[in-house]
């Protein structure tokens, strides 16, 4: 018996030894053709497709590759691995993939959302980005990125690329970002006596404002905005690094309560107003809204100027007043990619001016279109690219949807004023925190809906503390998991 | 003629024990590797990093107290419950097959089915909530009571027959002669069924273990992948942390629950329960007479156990229109609802549509059915193999080997999936049906269980066959052929 077991235990050890020295061994690029093999993970599509010229995602990336191998590295090849929006197909590749990349293999370069544009109940292939900063998914880019002396540094947002980083640690490159923003028609705001920078001062400021006002429509779009941002009232939430939850359960249960005050001033016939329970766009039943900062906007612009309405905007701010951005689209290279260098300089080609504003690159008298990244979600990560620059590559799209009740009609002709650019600019200065998108987010905004309830037109206050108690819980799972 | 019996022993075990080392010892020494890795593929070496974030990890020492918990309630109840049975169907008479089948009806009820029953009754809406306001007792304490019930039904069948197989072997002149000394009932169970049915119930521990991590489907499809709190096992923990692709954070979790079944089932083994062998042949069924009150209990029990295979076929029977007239507003959620009446028709709806309007489902059908039908194959022809060579063979490290596939037996799915995968790529077998025939053609639980029936029939007939003159096949073949219900 004793000698089976000696030999058990030294073929065991012989078994970690062949184990071991299987993972020290050199990863080698994947080759075709004699070219080295980059694979790319991507969406089909991260919105609308681009009507007139019936461009995706997933043409628009593949045009960027195909000038990465024409003018920078002729030596590379690439495959694309598109997530399409077919549920099932989308829920067995993502399995396969998963396990691909825990095996050592899967595809060497993500491109991909990380906030709720397809909906909350979307499959992702990396549930969590900033957990899979912290669990190894993705290669460190830190040298590469120090040592770059070609990407435009100091025209790319800092505060937003800085959230890719983790430990000290470069670990993606955001390629969008976005914050929330409250929107208000200006008549209507005059007409109540607000000033929208009371409303924009810190969220318990929101509140208090929009419960102090007589009119039930500004109680109905202030709950409505505040739901929808909930998890943006809190400028920390947790650390995946150490496993830290910042946000406590008096803080969370101070917050519901305002809430629930606000909640409580509603009734069946304010949420009634126009028809549905949450009318689309604005209007004196609903004179303001919310929207994370995206291409979005434009059309709410383009709404208003088309009712000869002027509409203004101020970021929605976090309880300490500062703001507090998300992360909506990044690249990464995964850990597994052997061929590090050659895949950081084809996602460099996506901070480019040309692509972040929705352009086309061009070389040697070809153009390589990547217009679709003008409707990316969020907005883009470099403070050379204004907004009427973006608006312009975005192509405007003809308000004839019957969303609008006076506009059954295209509206066509001069698009909207744009914003001026020190709106931006200013708000980017009230950023303190900026983190990647969860679905985390998505169940805070769910948790606050679910306070009241739409059946009865009550608010369920009964249910405040357990919904605090079941968002944390949700949050501390999120982190030991 | 020793060394033959060994070489014997080891050619017919060596299939099983290739399966094994393949799909579960190798697989299992990859997960141990990984617990001191970070990140993908082969991962960087951390050490003990990751063991002792894990150790200060809540939801892991949630998890882990919750599994052994359940473990505890299940084997605690299981066992009592089995053996009552059993001692009832043993004095039923030629009603005993019938009634012991209607026990087993449970285990071959998909899990979705099992799930609409369960739903409901416990869900917002369902019939218990008719009773005590909408309660959604899933999502409640009671959550741990329910998936225990849910555990007991589904398990409870198979125990009672395994252990009904065992009192079948203990001669009843053992009981008249105790009788005839003035034991009682109680005398008689304690000092003859109970230490003659030690090798069934270590059969039943092992069997309801490997159920109880099994049930994880059931409490998975009930609560999704962060159900209440009393039941996030630790195969939630580790499904979520696959979902994840945080496969050290898995492995540690592995090990390190692995490491203390060890230590508990290794106590177990040595104990006077694992120290059992079988001590009578087969004796047949004793003329005991069953009281009427027993009777009943048993067709009652037996009714609770087909109630809801009942109730899947009857709603195969009806158009989904009108399933969900009747149990739409159960399930539903919201304000409170009633049961929207009896059945109106019967159709055959529900048939056509799976077999004439959805071709895909037929391909999946037969597809099904084809990796069955050879996994079956491949696993009577291993396990009649591997469990002859265990019953009737000595050969050096038989009972370590045992011991390895017993415990190897309790490795999840989600600690062998990845490093299987990396052995099927290997092997070039990834997209072919091998790569799911051949894991399921070497699972060691035909053999383990074989292993055990074949113990309990007597080694004389070996004996006699091979005085005969015959083969080690000749016999194997006679021997399956005369335990034909057990293969």
């Amino acid at each position: 018996m004793k000698g089976v077991l000696r030999r058990g235990v030294s073929a065991l050890c012989a078994l970690f030894l062949v184990l071991g020295t299987a993972a020290c061994q050199q990863k080698e690029p994947k080759m075709k053709d004699g070219k080295i093999l980059l694979t790319v993970c991507m969406e089909s599509s991260v919105g609308l497709p681009n009507a007139e010229k019936g461009t995706t995602m997933e043409n628009s990336i593949q045009s960027i590759a195909q000038y990465y191998t024409a003018s920078v590295n002729p030596d590379v090849t690439f495959e694309f691995v598109t997530l399409t929006a077919d549920q099932e197909e989308r829920s067995n590749r993502i399995d396969q993939l998963q396990t691909e990349m825990m095996a050592g293999q899967g595809p060497d370069i993500f491109i991909l959302p990380c906030d709720d544009g397809f909906g909350f109940n979307e499959t992702r292939l990396i549930e969590n980005v900033e957990k899979g900063m912290v669990t190894g998914l993705f290669a460190d880019l830190s040298q590469l990125h120090d040592q770059d002396e070609t990407l435009e540094k100091d025209l790319l947002l800092e505060k937003v690329m800085d959230a890719g980083m983790m430990d000290g640690k470069r670990y993606i490159l955001p390629l969008r970002y976005q914050y929330p923003i409250i929107l208000a028609l200006e008549d209507e705001l005059q007409g109540a006596g607000l000033e929208l920078s009371e409303l924009a001062q810190n969220s318990e400021t929101f509140l208090s404002t929009v419960i102090a006002q007589e009119g039930n429509a500004w109680h109905v779009s202030g709950a409505n905005v505040f739901a929808a941002n909930l998890s943006n009232v809190f400028p920390s939430l947790c650390d995946y690094n150490t496993g830290e939850v910042y946000l406590d359960e008096e803080t969370l249960t101070d917050t519901l309560s305002q809430y629930m005050e606000l909640l409580s001033t509603l009734d069946q016939e304010s949420i009634e107003a126009d028809g549905t329970v949450w009318p689309y766009y604005l209007s004196p039943d609903r004179p303001s809204d919310t929207l994370f900062l995206s291409d979005d906007l434009f059309m709410y612009l383009d709404v208003a100027y088309a009712q000869y309405q002027e509409l203004v905007a101020a970021p929605f701010a976090a309880q300490d007043g500062s703001i507090v951005a998300n992360v909506s689209y990044y690249g990464a290279v995964s850990a597994n990619c052997a061929a590090l260098e050659e895949a950081y300089e084809f996602l460099k080609l996506l901070l480019s001016k040309e692509v972040q504003s929705g352009g086309a690159l061009e070389y040697n008298g070809a153009s390589y279109d990547a217009s679709e990244w003008g409707t990316a979600h969020g907005w883009p990560v470099r403070s050379d690219i204004t907004a009427a620059e973006l608006r312009a590559a975005v192509p405007q799209i003809p308000l004839a949807h019957g969303m609008v009740e006076d506009l059954q009609q295209p509206v066509e002709g001069e698009p909207a004023p744009m914003f001026p650019e020190e709106f931006f600019t200013e708000a980017y200065e009230r950023i303190v925190e900026v983190r990647p998108y969860t679905l985390l987010d998505g169940s805070f905004s769910r948790a606050a809906m679910s306070l009241y309830d739409f059946a009865t037109f009550t608010p369920n206050t009964e249910q405040m503390d357990e919904v605090a108690e079941e968002l944390l819980r949700q949050l501390e799972t999120e982190v030991a998991e | 003629m020793r060394r033959r019996q060994a070489v014997t022993g080891w050619l017919l075990a060596a299939p099983a024990m290739v399966g094994l080392l393949a799909f579960l010892v190798l697989p299992f020494c990859y997960t141990v590797f990984r617990s001191f890795t970070s990140g993908l593929g082969w991962g960087q070496f951390v050490g003990l990093e990751n063991y002792a974030q894990l150790f200060g990890n809540r939801l892991f020492l949630l998890a882990l107290k919750n599994t052994f918990l359940f473990l505890a309630c299940g084997l605690a109840l299981i066992l009592p419950l089995s053996l009552f049975l059993a001692l009832l169907l043993q004095k039923a008479g030629k009603w005993g097959k019938p009634l012991a089948l209607a026990l087993l009806f449970p285990m071959v009820l998909p899990v979705s089915a099992i799930v609409i029953v369960v739903n409901l009754v416990f869900a917002e809406n369902g019939l218990l909530s008719q009773l005590t306001g909408p309660t959604s007792w899933m999502d409640s304490p009671f959550a741990f009571a329910i998936l225990l019930g849910l555990y007991l039904w589904k398990n409870v069948g198979v125990a009672t027959v395994i252990l009904l197989a065992g009192l079948d072997t203990i001669p009843g002149e053992l009981y008249e002669s105790a009788s005839m000394d003035g034991a009682g009932r109680w005398a008689r169970l304690t000092k003859i069924t109970l230490p003659l049915l030690r090798p069934e119930i270590l059969v039943v521990t092992l069997l309801s273990t490997l159920n109880s991590f099994k049930n994880f489907r059931e409490a998975y499809v009930l609560g999704g992948d962060h159900p209440h709190e009393s039941v996030y096992m630790l195969q939630h923990f580790m499904n979520n942390n696959f979902e994840n692709m945080n496969f050290p954070r898995l492995s540690v979790a592995a090990v390190v629950f692995f490491a203390m079944l060890f230590c508990l089932y290794t106590l177990l083994l040595k104990s006077p329960l694992g120290r059992g062998e079988p001590a009578f042949e087969s004796s047949g069924r004793r003329p005991f007479k069953m009281s009427k009150g027993a009777t009943l209990f048993l067709v009652l029990a037996a009714l609770l156990f087909l109630l809801p295979v009942a109730f899947t076929i009857g709603c195969s029977f009806l158009s989904p229109q009108e399933v969900q007239r009747v149990f739409g507003p159960l399930l539903g959620e919201g304000s409170a609802a009633v049961v929207g009446g009896l059945p109106q028709g019967f159709s055959l709806m529900g048939y056509y549509e799976v077999f004439f309007a959805t071709p895909d489902y037929l391909v999946k059908f037969w597809l099904s059915l084809l990796l069955a039908v050879g996994a079956v194959v491949g696993q009577v022809v291993i396990s009649c193999m591997g469990g002859f060579a265990f019953a009737f063979f000595d050969f050096p490290g038989k009972r370590l080997l045992f011991g390895l596939l017993c415990f190897f037996m309790l490795v999840p799915l989600q600690v062998t999936l990845l490093p299987n995968y990396l052995l099927l790529d290997a092997f070039g077998l990834l997209n072919t049906y091998w790569a799911l025939l051949l894991p399921l053609a070497f699972a060691p639980l035909g053999t383990f269980l074989l292993t055990q029936i074949f113990r309990s029939v007597p080694a004389d007939i070996l004996q006699a066959a091979r005085l005969d003159g015959a083969g080690t096949l000749q016999v194997m073949k006679f021997h399956n052929i005369q335990d034909k219900p057990s293969v």
